[in-house]
This record gives structure tokens, sequence and C-alpha cells, in this order.
């Protein structure tokens, strides 16, 4: 679904972020890690077209449009019908100013889908991330994180989008409510094939869901992998650094990632 | 781990649907004044021909054996010069000032919201050009760019609100130019540019509605700042003419009686004060209501 070749965002002479091979198929969830300011942000912008204000070089597809050389019309097009962004902070996401319902029914309007077919639509999507349907009477303020979060990823799956970007989904989110968000993700990518790729520096969380793992510093992909190995035998000093700065509590049943082969 | 389906899902709150109530009720008590004064003086414009005691004095008529009778059972404010009711002239008057008041803060708001939701929506040098044009309208004197163009321009009620149009709307395009940079780099803007969505689209659907909370405070402290210069136009004769009711206008042709006569300007002058007054503490409670 997403295909990164030889991605090179510079503003100037300095290289934010280096991508040379990146693949998400359908029903894969990759996950890129790495601390603040590593580049995983910006990847998952680029992906969309959406870095102002730097050079982007190199190959990214989404489907079968060219993401570099893609029409602005066709660009408007595949955000959030082909791709969409879940974001960090799920109610700064949403107008404040709209209800959640008139919020999606635009935005399929947006994406040619109106009238009775867009209700359905609207419907099923909040039922498959298991949200009461009243939500979508509601205004941002009245809803809660997880609840906003949910939406967003019912507001991806309404507009028909086969990926999933998210940033930093969880990280605004109490641990319980996270844990209802990625498993709503996980259930999405395993019974509807949707590819997500989620851009995270909580590796315990990430070891729940990727089944690759990209791990950048400094703007540079450092190791790469199926998140098992990764987790298991992290060939580079940055992931065992990264892995042992997992928070760990005594008597922990060791589901934690690294811990597997200690 | 459980994940709460829609059966565990909270239901819609009824309190929630009392937002808009609440607005009201909870302005300070100032302000629910002003709201109400300025209540009373719309309805009073509105039904001037039914209450008005007589309602042909609004306009052109001439009783020359009342002229300039005290206040009494029959006059309650008295009778101007050529013996109409002033009362009615007042009532009247405020028809000529709500309109004035209401078309130049329409005009120069929507002029300047929209030019300031896109400086501050785009930056660079569309908010550079924007900006500048904006701030060269602000280095004249507001009152004196106003009398210029009303001294080219024919005097009319029509002159009156385009001249304090022009000189208003730079105050909102600055103040929404501010606000809407604020809103744009907010997630929801960053969500709908993710989805797809044009930036006209973006700035008129999602950072202008978002913007528009201090421009309205603005907006209703402002009322009675053009008022108050829709009544120095007049007064000055740039304005509304005979026999046209407007409060300025009346103070004008009152103020060589006052010493004599004090009804014909102090009547005006008071339905003046009053209007700018309760606009003033209405939009002192809404900007009390809003900051916190």
């Amino acid at each position: 679904m997403i295909r990164i070749r030889n991605l090179a965002v510079r503003i100037g002479d300095r290289v934010i972020a280096s991508v040379p091979e990146l693949d998400v198929a359908a029903g894969e969830c990759v996950a890129i890690v790495g601390e603040s300011g590593s580049g995983k942000t910006t990847t998952l912008l680029a992906t969309l077209g959406l870095v102002e204000g730097a050079a982007v070089s190199g190959e990214i597809r989404v489907g079968d449009v060219d993401v570099l050389t893609a029409a602005p019309a066709d660009l408007l097009r595949i955000r959030g019908s082909r791709a969409a962004l879940v974001m960090q902070s799920p109610q700064a996401a949403l107008n404040p100013t709209m209800r959640l319902g008139t919020l999606m029914r635009r935005a399929l309007a947006r994406h040619g889908v109106k009238g009775g077919e867009a209700r359905r639509r609207a419907e099923e999507a909040v039922a498959a991330v298991l949200l009461d349907p009243l939500i979508l009477r509601r205004y941002p303020h009245q809803v809660s994180g997880g609840q906003a979060q949910r939406f967003a990823i019912a507001l991806a799956l309404a507009l028909g989008a086969e990926v999933v970007l998210a940033d930093e989904p969880t990280s605004a989110l109490d641990v319980t409510v996270q844990a209802e968000v990625v498993a709503v993700l996980r259930r999405l990518r395993d019974e509807r094939g949707l590819a997500v790729l989620l851009v995270s520096h909580d590796l315990a969380l990430v070891s729940t869901i990727a089944d690759r793992v990209v791990v950048m510093k400094e703007g540079a992909v450092v190791e790469s992998g199926h998140a098992d190995a990764v987790f298991s035998r992290p060939s580079d000093a940055y992931t065992r650094e990264l892995i042992a700065a997992v928070p760990r509590l005594p008597g922990d049943p060791g589901e934690r990632p690294g811990e597997e082969e200690t | 781990m459980t994940i709460s389906g829609p059966a565990g899902a909270p239901t819609l709150q009824p309190r929630l649907r009392r937002t808009a109530l609440r607005g009201l009720a909870g302005m300070d008590r100032l302000a629910t004044v002003g709201a109400v004064l300025l209540a009373i003086i719309v309805l009073a414009a509105l039904l001037a021909p039914l209450i008005a005691p007589y309602p042909e004095d609004g306009g052109s008529a001439t009783h020359p054996l009342e002229a300039l009778l005290p206040p009494s059972g029959a006059h309650w404010f008295g009778t101007d010069q050529v013996g109409r009711d002033v009362l009615s002239r007042v009532l009247y008057g405020a028809r000529t000032s709500l309109l004035i008041a209401v078309a130049v803060l329409v005009i120069s708001g929507v002029v300047g919201v929209v030019l300031g939701v896109v400086a501050g929506y785009a930056g660079g040098w569309v908010r550079d050009v924007i900006m500048r044009i904006t701030d060269i309208f602000l280095a004249f004197p507001a009152l004196l760019l106003s009398l210029a163009l009303a001294v080219v321009l024919q005097p009319s009620v029509t002159t009156v609100i385009v001249a304090i149009s022009v000189t208003w709307w730079p105050w909102y395009a600055r103040l929404t130019a501010s606000v809407a940079a604020s809103v744009a780099t907010r997630g929801f803007v960053d969500s709908a540019r993710c989805l797809g969505v044009p930036a006209p689209v973006i700035v008129f659907r999602h950072v202008l509605p978002n913007s528009l909370t201090p421009v309205l405070v603005q907006l209703s402290l402002d009322g009675g700042g053009v008022i108050l210069t829709a009544a120095a136009l007049s007064y000055l004769g740039l304005g509304a003419h005979e026999p046209t009711s407007e409060w300025g206008l009346m103070v004008q042709q009152g103020q060589s009686l006052f010493t004599t006569d004090w009804w014909v300007v102090t009547c005006p002058g008071v339905a003046i004060l009053i209007t700018a007054f309760a606009f003033n503490v209405l939009g002192e409670g809404l900007r009390a209501r809003l900051a916190r």
C-alpha cells in the first residue's frame, strides 16, 4: 500500500529524514520508532505530501499514486480516502465548533459520498470502532480522548482509507485507553486488511501491534526488520538503548520487548 | 482488556444541550443590564411607528403653533423648533442610529474578518500585503478620514455608513489575523489538510469559526463607538439631514437652544449616552465571560 524508496527530506543542507526503503502491505502494521527529532513524523507527513519548507526527494507511492509527482488535485483526493492520518492529541484534531457527525458528513462529501450512503458509512464505521452512534451528535469537548481517537480511526474507515498513518496515536491517552485504541487498530488490521504505519516512541506499545519495526535516529534508519527479531536481537546499540529504557515493574510477567530471550 | 462497546458508552447528557442558554445566564449583572437596555432600544426602534405618540413628527411634519413646548403630558420630551414631538423623533432616531451601527459593524466586520483570516492562515507575502494595507488605513486618524470621506460624498445616512466602515475594518482585520495565525497551528487544521480539504475550505470552515470569539467581543464593544461617531458626523452636518430623525442631527439643531429649551438637545443626547453605554457594558460582559 505504501512504498518508499530513497526518501530524503532536506532543509538546506541538512537531511532531517532519510529512509532508503519502507513498505507497508495491506493487513500489516509497520512501526517507526525513535526519540523526538529522529525524523519519524516527517516521514509520515512526507507520505501524504504534507512536508512544508523542505525539499523532498526519492519515491513515495500510496497505492498507485506517486505522491511527489502527483497533481495537487490527486493529492487532495488520496488524503483521507486512500491514506488517513490519526494524530497525537485527539481532541485538538477535531474542529471544536463542529459536531462529530457534521465533521464526518463533510469529510465524506469532500470525497464524493453523500446522502444515505454517507449516513450508512458513518454508522458502520462508528460501530466498527465500538463507539455509540450517539457520539455523532456530540461536539469534540463532549467526548473523551479515547473516544475522539477512535472517532479519528472511524473517519478513516468511513472514507475507505486502506492505510492509516498514526502519529503517536496513544501518547496523549492514559494507559487503559491506549490499550483500547491499539486493540481497535489491531482488529481492523486483522479483519479488514488495513495497513497501519505507526509512529511512536513507546516500545511497549509498539511490541503489542507492530509486525515490522523501523528504528530511526537523527533522521536516519539505524535498524529495521521483523518486530520479534528487532526486539529480541537488536543489532544496533541505539535500539538496545531504547529497549533498555522501557520501564518495567517488579514481577512483570515478561511480555515487554527484549524480555523474551534474556 | 475490555473495550466499552455501544452498550457501555455513556448516553448524551441533556445538560449539554443548555450551553447556549448558559451563555446568557452566566454574564455578570452589568452586562445583563446592557443586554436588556439594548433589547429595549432595538424594540423601540422596530416599533417606532406603533409606539411613537406622533408618528408623523418623525418625518417632515411641522406644527409652528406648538414650537418649543416644555415636557408635558401631551409631549413627554417637549417639542422642537418646528413643533415636532421630541419623544417621537428620539424613537425614530433610534432606527437611524441602530441601522448605521449594524450596517457599519456588519460591513467592517465581514471585510475585516475575511481579510484577517486569509492573512492569518496564509502567512508569508499574502499576510504582509494585507497587513501593510491595513496599516495604511490605521495610520490615518479615524475621525479625520471619516470626515474627509463624508465631505467628498453627498451627506446622507449611506455616506455615514461608508465613511465609518472604511476606518473601522482594519481593526478587525488586524485582530482576526493574529487570532487566525494561532488557530492555523492547531491540530484540527492539520487533520483537515490530511483529509484532503482544500485551503479555501479550511480557511472559512475551520479557521474562521474558531477565530471569531475575540472579534465578536470587539464588535459589541464597538457598537457604542460607531453610534458616537455617526452622531458626530451628523452633528457636523455630514450625515443624516432634515427631515430624517437622527440623534446627532437633533443635538446639533438643538444646541443653540440649550440655555432656554434644554429638552430639545438633552433628550437625544441622553439617548446617545444610554445606547453607547449599553453596547459598552454588554461588550465588557462578553469579554469577561469569554476570558474565563
